[in-house]
């Protein structure tokens, strides 16, 4: 049975298409699908080329059809009719809601390499008793502040101060660094020669800044963790070696530990002040870290502190204690979210909502599960807004600035508050629209009752659950605040309804 | 009395076709104009429902003539049943299904 010399590489395409459709048919019919199928194509195949008909656009049209094949095994395959069921069903069942969400929440937080930023927050804080450790910062937004002046600000401070041991002065700027790869764009942190003392930190290799370097060494550089182990690759002859930072030669003197996080994650390299050089840097990127006395509360040095940095002409100083700013965005994530629940609960048990349901008193049990489904979707989804305001934002600042920069932080509490919004308006329109029992998603949807007779009769649209528990009848238009979705819980005598078709009259 | 069996216009149309003589796949699919991946399974279906038998052609006049064999379909009594009941459903379906092959040809 050689095929014609004409036709022999388009029947071994065809005959290639088929051999992979029939894997999708049972063994046990796939020797008779596959002759079938063979014999049709044989035959159309010869017609042609015995007929002068076998043109491109024929041979075309003969693949498109082996392609057919696919369609037809897996019918052999699948039930047809439990497959279309499944696939119109499912999506409609409360696991299928979670379990999207839950891979969506998954899928995000794979995205932005485990939420770097978020994960920081539960870390205890890698410094000598942090909690007499806080932040001084300037609220002005794009104020710009001279460099120089705040570090000997900072260190007239420390000397006048009655509440802390200690005060030192930071400031940060985006900077480009040259790496055994090329370039990257980075963030580098000016500090005081004290201030990894003042934190209580030590290098994991070489050392790191100590009174006195800001003479005997202003080039040099300590690096973090990170950017050791993914831009120098872990080498441990990195101390001493000459790096560029913004076209500047750097000589790297030490290594950071890797739990070693000051301000965000990104802050990348340390260097010593300029002394003597009047640079500018704006406001929010400016600050300095104060090590309280022992037993003195935040309060009294921050009111000290308040009093000292009006007189140098800083506006609006602010205190925050370090383990409260490490826990900041958690607390707000809490607040939120408990806020959305209760509000949420409240809103949906409500008139408001336009979710009450007449005549329906459901039992523990089930109140329970319509409640506990709502809470965990609901939770699921801010938490979504809230690792995708966080990460992305800050990942976004990044690619495009190389920075944080300063507005990240109003942007991303904004766009979690909007997107938080969103999240739980679905969250309620999607519950008022399940199942009071068994909390599928209610479908076949029917407009039912006729416009002009607003007053007089009924008219909206009518959900049904698939599995026959109830009709959701949602109003058109509400007449009245008295009018609201109404739920209608089915008897036993509509169960034949909505039993499954035992025989297949129609293909 | 048991129900009348109704079938889809698609279903219908390939029992009008294959009653009019055009009993293989190829053929049904050029006639109806319908594409491969909705002809099998139609006919898997039908045959399914035993309204059409398919039957493998006789393998030795295949190798005698050098050729693959072929599946031929044709109607049951309940096919033909269905299909008249069809045709009443659907009354231009006569006119859209196709003349006896015979005539044509």
């Amino acid at each position: 049975m050689q095929p014609h010399p004409q036709i022999r590489g388009l029947m071994w395409q065809c005959k290639a298409v088929l051999r992979t459709a029939s894997l999708l048919v049972p063994k046990s019919a796939r020797s008779a699908w596959y002759e079938e199928w063979y014999g049709e194509i044989w035959h159309w195949m010869h017609f042609l080329a015995e007929s002068g008909r076998l043109t491109r656009q024929s041979s075309m049209e003969l693949m498109r059809h082996c392609w057919g094949a696919f369609p037809d095994a897996a019918w052999h395959r699948f039930d047809h009719k439990k497959t279309i069921k499944t696939f119109e069903e499912a999506p409609r069942s409360a696991r299928f809601c979670l379990g999207a969400i839950e891979i969506a929440f998954v899928m995000l937080v794979l995205v932005t390499g485990f939420a770097p930023t978020i994960r920081s927050a539960f870390r205890p804080l890698p410094f000598h008793q942090p909690g007499r450790l806080a932040y001084l910062s300037f609220q002005s937004g794009f104020t710009q502040y001279d460099e120089d002046y705040l570090f000997r600000n900072t260190a007239d401070w420390a000397q006048q101060s009655t509440t802390t041991d200690s005060v030192v002065a930071y400031s940060w700027h985006p900077v480009v660094v040259r790496v055994p790869d090329g370039w990257v764009r980075d963030v580098s942190a000016r500090v005081a020669p004290n201030f990894f003392e003042v934190l209580g930190s030590k290098a994991v290799l070489g050392r790191v800044f100590t009174a006195g370097d800001e003479t005997a060494c202003p080039n040099c550089v300590v690096i973090t963790h990170r950017m050791w182990s993914t831009e120098f690759k872990s080498d441990r002859d990195i101390v001493g070696r000459t790096i560029s930072v913004n076209d500047q030669p750097k000589t790297v003197i030490g290594v950071l530990p890797g739990n070693f996080v000051f301000i965000f994650p990104e802050v990348a390299i340390w260097q010593l002040p300029h002394t003597g050089f009047a640079a500018k840097n704006i406001a929010d990127r400016t600050g300095a870290v104060l090590r309280m006395k022992p037993h003195v509360s935040l309060a009294d040095a921050g009111a000290e502190f308040q009093g000292l940095a009006q007189k140098g002409g800083y506006t609006r100083p602010q205190m925050e204690s370090f383990e409260s700013r490490a826990h900041q965005g958690i607390k707000f994530y809490l607040f939120f979210t408990l806020l959305s629940l209760f509000g949420g609960i409240a809103l949906g048990s409500s008139r408001l909502g336009g979710a009450k349901t007449r005549k329906l008193k459901l039992s523990f049990h089930y109140t329970w599960r319509w409640w506990g489904f709502f809470a965990a979707k609901t939770l699921l989804l801010l938490a979504i807004c809230f690792v995708g305001a966080l990460e992305i934002t800050s990942r976004l600042s990044i690619i495009f600035t190389g920075s944080i920069n300063p507005l990240v932080g109003p942007i991303s509490t904004w766009l979690f508050l909007v997107t938080a919004m969103i999240a739980l308006s679905w969250s309620l329109q999607d519950q008022s629209r399940r199942c009071r029992y068994c909390l599928n998603r209610l479908g076949n949807e029917a407009s039912v009752g006729m416009p002009s007779y607003l007053f007089l009769g009924w008219w909206g649209t009518e959900l049904v659950c698939s599995d026959g528990h109830g009709l959701l009848h949602v109003p058109e238009m509400k007449s009245s605040w008295q009018e609201f979705d109404q739920w209608v819980t089915l008897d036993e005598s509509w169960k034949p309804l909505f039993e499954p078709e035992e025989a297949v009259h129609a293909p | 009395m048991e129900p009348a069996v109704k079938i889809s216009h698609t279903s219908a149309l390939i029992l009008q076709t294959i009653n009019s003589g055009y009993v293989y796949g190829f053929d049904i699919m050029e006639i109806t104009g319908l594409p491969s991946g909705t002809i099998y399974p139609a006919l898997r279906r039908l045959e399914k429902d035993s309204f059409v038998r398919g039957d493998w052609e006789d393998r030795r006049t295949a190798i005698r003539q050098d050729r693959p064999p072929r599946r031929y379909y044709k109607l049951t009594r309940q096919g033909k049943e269905v299909l008249a009941g069809a045709v009443e459903r659907y009354p231009l379906l006569a006119r859209l299904a196709p003349q006896e092959k015979a005539a044509r040809r």
